[in-house]
């Protein structure tokens, strides 16, 4: 389909987002109360953004009740995605050690379900947390899992021996654009608050959203991205490269990781067709979405498609 | 792998070691007269398996199932590594030794030296989980490794003697010089153990999620055990009422540089 369409007077442009694919994993964080569980992961999922600058694209996937856990405890899931198994493997046990191990009454659980027979692609937790016992630490097995029990000031850290890695899928995405900050921020949140009850998705950036999305490259050779200035409004009149409209003045991004394909189509059509649903004003104008033509990532979300 | 199926036809005169009898013997086999011609040693003499039980190939994977009363047959379920053995009676001396994945259940009692080494080895258990319905005899889970041994009823004396690790959980009485040369590992218990004082920790409160994961492991695992005599109540009350209140532990033995710990209800 090469005609944009209408949603409740909000153009939908005939376009795609272009995702790549990541390396992912979940983890489950437990605490005596939620506030305990709520601390450790938003310590775990600090500075977790973009893999640009982060290594790593880290957020809370969703909360847990207490019968949704392996400890029956209030809990938090957590999906991480890099760019690499190696970056997984460094990213995931500091984390660990210094977000979730320090945090008061937590444990930590591998949240992928596994395979038979296990898969090999893994990612330490008290693999390496392990000898902060410093000899006092105690390995349990239940069932085929490992878990271990590392002394601390609380009582025992728990925490499983480590946890599979899967394929995900990184940089799902819309471009929310209008002529007012406000709406589209409200468009925006509308569109995170709609989506964040869905499983096997995160939107790592603050509040779900970018204001500084990003192409592929930069002028400056050090740099392998930069500023989207295709969207940036100030460029808008001197930059011929700029997809911005005469009444647009605002762009903000919503960006999907995902642990499916299906997933982050799902999150993207519920995201947006919230966007469209929220009280705007008027001064939500457009959606779009990002790509690099199709050269980079091999899984396109075709806006038409998925809201048909 | 197959499931078989014996029967006791008649008490042997004499003890029996009994470690031919296994899944792991019977891997290879397929006809049940080649299973009632295996050569077991009966006292100074030798005997057919077929002379002492009758067989029949079962339905279903990896499941040895015995029923009778074999409390002279020993070595029960030695070196099992996979699959069930499961024992509708009570067992010898030496069941589940050094046994290092699957399962065993036994319906009845277990004699002495349940999951330990044999002859001169000097590790026991090391994986798989042992169920005994009944009381056990002296030096259960001597020199474990790793595993979980769930006993129903009580233990005689020297529990858990020279264990390395794994988890023994008792539901009633224990015998004496419990945990004696404990290296590490886990014993559950539902009342204060008389412990060395020298050697062993005072008991202290603690916690730990950990017994929370067990606790929901036993539960589950009784669960679907429920229609065979293996519900194991006692073992599973113990672990959720330890997972649920808190526990207090005892650590030792410092004779031997152990960390093991003795937990029971607080």
């Amino acid at each position: 389909m090469n005609e944009f369409f209408h949603i409740n007077g909000i153009r939908i442009d005939a376009t795609f987002a272009e995702a790549f694919d990541m390396k992912a994993t979940r983890l489950i964080v437990t605490a005596d109360d939620r506030q305990w569980a709520s601390d450790a992961a938003a310590a775990m999922t600090g500075f977790g953004t973009s893999v640009i600058a982060c290594g790593i694209e880290i957020a809370v996937e969703r909360e847990l009740a207490a019968n949704e856990t392996p400890d029956g405890r209030p809990g938090v899931a957590i999906l991480a995605f890099t760019v690499s198994g190696k970056e997984m493997e460094k990213q995931i046990p500091r984390r660990a050690g210094q977000c979730i191990l320090t945090c008061p009454t937590t444990a930590l659980y591998a949240g992928i379900e596994e395979s038979e027979p296990k898969s090999d692609k893994r990612i330490a937790i008290g693999k390496s947390l392990r000898y902060f016992g410093d000899g006092h630490q105690i390995s349990k097995v239940i069932g085929s899992r490992r878990y271990w029990r590392i002394p601390v000031m609380d009582g025992d850290f728990v925490c499983d021996h480590d946890v599979a890695r899967t394929d995900g899928i990184g940089g799902g995405n819309f471009i929310l654009i209008g002529n007012d900050v406000k709406a589209v921020s409200t468009a925006c949140r509308a569109a995170v608050d709609a989506m964040r009850p869905l499983r096997d998705i995160i939107t790592p950036f603050p509040g779900g959203v970018t204001r500084s999305g990003s192409k592929v490259g930069s002028k400056y050779a050090a740099l392998f991205a930069s500023t989207n200035n295709a969207f940036c409004p100030t460029l808008r009149t001197s930059d011929p490269s700029s997809e911005l409209m005469r009444d647009e003045s605002i762009a903000m991004e919503v960006v999907i990781d995902g642990l499916s394909a299906e997933a982050i189509a799902n999150s993207m059509r519920v995201g947006i067709q919230a966007a469209c649903d929220s009280q705007t004003g008027g001064g939500l104008l457009r959606i779009t979405a990002g790509n690099y033509g199709g050269k980079l990532g091999r899984h396109h979300f075709q806006l038409a498609e998925i809201l048909k | 792998m197959s499931s078989w199926l014996l029967e006791s036809r008649q008490q042997p005169e004499h003890d029996i070691d009994a470690s031919v009898i296994s899944l792991l013997a019977f891997e290879q086999i397929s006809d049940a007269d080649q299973v009632k011609s295996l050569t077991l040693r009966c006292g100074d003499g030798t005997c057919r398996l077929g002379e002492l039980f009758s067989v029949s190939k079962q339905q279903g994977d990896s499941e040895l199932r015995i029923v009778g009363d074999l409390t002279r047959f020993h070595r029960l379920g030695m070196n099992h590594r996979s699959g069930r053995l499961i024992v509708d009676g009570s067992v010898g001396d030496y069941a589940g030794a050094m046994m290092s994945g699957g399962e065993i259940l036994i319906a009845g009692s277990a004699g002495d030296y349940l999951a330990s080494p044999v002859d001169a080895y000097r590790t026991g258990m090391s994986g798989g989980r042992i169920v005994v319905g009944g009381s056990v005899g002296d030096y259960a889970g001597h020199r474990m490794r790793r595993g979980q041994l769930f006993i129903e009823a009580s233990a005689g004396n020297f529990v858990a003697s020279h264990q390395i690790a794994g988890t023994i959980v008792i539901g009633a009485a224990i015998g004496k010089h419990t945990s004696y040369a404990m290296r590490r590992g886990t014993l559950m218990v539902n009342c204060p153990p008389t412990m060395a004082p020298t050697r062993f920790s005072e008991p202290i409160e603690a916690n730990s999620t950990f017994f929370a994961l067990l606790a929901a492991q036993t539960a589950c695992w009784a669960t679907q055990a429920a229609s065979i005599p293996f519900a194991c109540k006692a073992v599973s009350q113990l672990v959720e009422k330890i997972a649920k209140q808190g526990y207090q532990t005892i650590r030792g033995d410092f004779a031997v540089g152990g960390q093991g710990e003795i937990i029971f209800p607080r």
